[in-house]
């Protein structure tokens, strides 16, 4: 399981000092923790390490003294050695050599003779402080060895944690852009880290301590800068480290980023394809009926009574402009992709609806009721799309709409033209009213359609500056209501165009 | 045109277009029924005799596939109305025991040829016609022999292996599968030997076997033997 990263405390100066040792973790040392004490040595811990030592070397030679009536001279001395040994391993070097002078002068002057005195009797009694001193020497200095050991153990791990740190703090970064935040906020042992992108090869971070290149794929993309306080951990290997890892989660971000574009376009090429084979089954939809239409005149002609002939004869001209109206969509459509500016016009809307009405297929079975009154509104449109719009809406209201007439309404609405198109059928349910100029958004799938119809009519609308709603009708009776919302002309121009009119 | 008559439901959502087919194909001698949805079919299938059904694939309540094991099953031969880019569709509703397909848009007069193809077949018992003519061309299954212009042309076994399949659904198209089961006992065979074989056949059945008139190719389909010639 991944753990975020926790919140790093850094150690104030006040507790260092009361810990009397240099608190060199800074990121090792989180909240409720007692700060980890280290490895750099004060003077503070010299002497109470030496402290320690005499009175270690001090406690054996009382031992030794007080044994010295039933054991043999020779014993006791060895219980002293054994007394500066001790010390030299748990105090190092220093305390050692000074464990084996406290040992050497307790033992000079309570155990040599003449007793009670510091005169040596004889030569002879110099090889006990020859033996303290070598064994101090020797012990002193494996005690040392195995500090140093300890310390870059200790060390280790806190390059180590640190590491980690960063790595969890760097696993969690997608965009290349966070990168500089996670290595700041993952900080390093003892150091204040900071990453300087760059583009082209030139460290942006000039000024700061220690500078590192970062490299992807043989180029340098930034510069890592470490503030070290304590060079024993924040060292050129880490720093090679860190680096690795920065150049890891750039490459990581990069492929992610590249990942994320290549969906985003196959989404794009899907929505194509869907596209594509919505408009080519909607034009071999009724080529499909005028071919078999057209060859079955050609093939059955006699054979057929004159009223299917004449039928036949209708199909294919009504399926003709059906064709028509999809490739007038298509064309428009195109034009809106192309993203050139729409020229917007001032309008009649009046006309615009007759037009459409006359392109969409109501012919006998719908009727439509209303309209809108010629001359009474202006409004600045684009005229092919607007058409289109009203047309699309017509035809969806044709095959949607039920058996009864379709019914059209005007009216101005503050800057506003409203154009209101209601229908008798099912109508559409409050959830789904937004959802209905969604693309290839089929309500009822038993009826036919590509999905396409209301989605064109909302972005033509749209790209004329106008909106489109759907609603219930306006007098309660099952029903949709589709409303086409345009600014209304108003300018000189206008007035202008209207005086001519008039 | 010599219809054999029989009743035909057709499965059509769009409705200019089966109100196109309906007139013409009952001028054409058959019974005609209209099914706009799956459901509708299913339930004409179920109460009424039908000798063919007309299948459009694109229905607005389920895939017209549905309905091709139902229709088999009450002895109705199937015809698929596809779009000529839709291959895998073809193959699948082949596989699934349709008939035959065609191409969306297509001609009346092509349609009425895979109708009868599709009928002739049916009223022969499963599909066993034992002789095929087609200009010059005859062949004998019964015999085992077939001429050109009455003389006797030799095929290798897989030659004669492929015809017989291929006359036996005469106007009707043939998969790749069926024919390299027929050829080389093996459906996984490599289509390719297919191809090889086909080839051989044109030569030694075709006039001009660059342009085959009687051993039709349906692209990533199947093969055709074009129906029989009815003089």
């Amino acid at each position: 399981m991944y753990a975020p990263p926790r919140q790093l405390r850094i150690p104030t100066d006040q507790e260092r000092s009361i810990a009397g040792l240099t608190v060199i973790d800074r990121i090792g040392v989180m909240p409720g923790d007692a700060p980890r004490v280290g490895i750099s040595y004060g003077r503070a811990s010299l002497w109470r390490d030496v402290s320690f030592a005499i009175l270690v070397a001090a406690a054996t030679a009382g031992v030794a003294i007080a044994l010295e009536p039933w054991i043999d001279h020779t014993a006791s001395a060895l219980v002293i050695v054994l007394g500066v040994v001790i010390a030299g391993a748990m105090y190092g070097l220093a305390a050692s050599i000074t464990a084996s002078i406290v040992a050497f002068l307790l033992y000079n002057f309570f155990l040599a003779e003449p007793t009670m005195t510091l005169r040596l009797a004889t030569g002879q009694d110099l090889a006990p402080l020859v033996a303290f001193n070598l064994t101090a020497l020797v012990t002193g200095a494996l005690a040392g060895r195995l500090k140093d050991r300890e310390q870059a153990a200790q060390l280790a791990n806190i390059r180590l944690a640190s590491l980690l740190r960063t790595s969890r703090a760097l696993q969690s970064t997608v965009v290349a852009d966070s990168v500089v935040a996670a290595i700041a906020s993952a900080g390093a042992a003892g150091a204040e880290l900071v990453f300087c992108p760059c583009d082209g090869g030139e460290d942006p971070g000039v000024g700061l301590a220690g500078s590192y290149p970062v490299v992807v794929s043989n180029e340098t993309v930034g510069f890592l800068h470490a503030n070290a306080a304590n060079t024993a951990v924040v060292d050129q290997d880490y720093l090679a480290t860190v680096g690795a890892l920065i150049a890891l989660a750039l490459e990581r971000a990069d492929l992610s980023a590249k990942v994320a574009d290549a969906m985003a376009l196959a989404r794009s090429e899907e929505l194509k394809t869907a596209l594509l084979s919505s408009v080519s089954h909607d034009l071999r939809t009724p080529l499909t009926t005028i071919i078999a239409s057209a060859s079955s005149l050609a093939d059955y002609g006699e054979a057929l009574p004159s009223d299917t002939r004449l039928s036949l004869l209708r199909t294919i001209v009504s399926e003709g402009e059906r064709l028509d109206r999809f490739t007038a969509n298509l064309l428009e459509l195109s034009r809106l992709q192309s993203g050139a500016p729409i020229p917007t016009k001032v309008l009649d809307p009046a006309d615009i609806v007759a037009s459409a009405a006359v392109r969409s297929s109501m012919r006998n079975e719908q009727q439509l009721t209303g309209r809108v009154p010629a001359g009474a509104y202006l409004v600045r449109a684009d005229a092919q799309l607007f058409e289109a719009a009203v047309t699309n809406i017509l035809e969806n209201a044709a095959v949607h709409g039920g058996k009864g007439p379709i019914e059209i309404t005007s009216r101005a609405d503050g800057d506003q033209f409203e154009l209101g198109i209601s229908d008798h059928g099912p109508g559409i349910p409050e959830a789904d009213r937004e959802r209905v100029f969604e693309r290839f958004q089929r309500l009822d799938s038993m009826r036919p359609g590509s999905g396409l119809g209301l989605a064109i009519a909302k972005g033509f609308v749209a790209a004329s500056g106008g909106s489109i709603v759907a609603t219930a009708r306006q007098d309660g009776l099952p029903g949709a209501r589709i409303v086409v919302s345009l600014p209304l002309a108003r300018d000189g121009l206008t007035q202008e165009i209207a005086v001519q009119h008039a | 045109m010599p219809d054999i008559g029989g009743a035909i439901l057709v499965v059509e959502d769009e409705a200019a277009l089966a109100a196109v087919l309906a007139p013409v194909l009952t001028a054409a001698g058959y019974a005609v029924a209209i099914a706009q949805t799956a459901a509708q079919a299913r339930g004409h299938l179920d109460s009424y005799a039908v000798d063919l059904v007309l299948l459009d694939l694109g229905l607005p309540d389920d895939d017209g596939k549905s309905l091709i094991e139902p229709a088999a099953a009450v002895g109705a031969a199937v015809i698929v109305i596809s779009a000529r880019h839709q291959e895998t569709e073809k193959i699948a509703s082949l596989d699934r025991g349709a008939d035959d397909y065609v191409d969306k848009p297509f001609e009346i007069g092509v349609l009425m040829a895979r109708i009868r193809a599709a009928l002739r077949r049916r009223g022969n018992g499963a599909g066993k016609l034992n002789s095929y003519t087609n200009g010059p061309l005859h062949v004998d299954l019964k015999d085992r022999r077939v001429t050109l212009e009455g003389h006797g042309v030799r095929l290798s076994p897989k030659e004669w292996g492929l015809l017989t399949v291929l006359v036996a659904s005469a106007g009707q198209v043939v998969t790749h599968k069926r024919l390299l089961a027929a050829g080389w006992g093996v459906a996984s065979t490599d289509a390719q030997y297919l191809r090889v074989y086909m080839g051989l056949l044109r030569q030694k059945l075709e006039e001009d076997p660059s342009a085959p008139r009687i051993l039709l190719t349906e692209p990533g389909v199947g093969y055709r033997l074009a129906a029989p010639s009815t003089t």
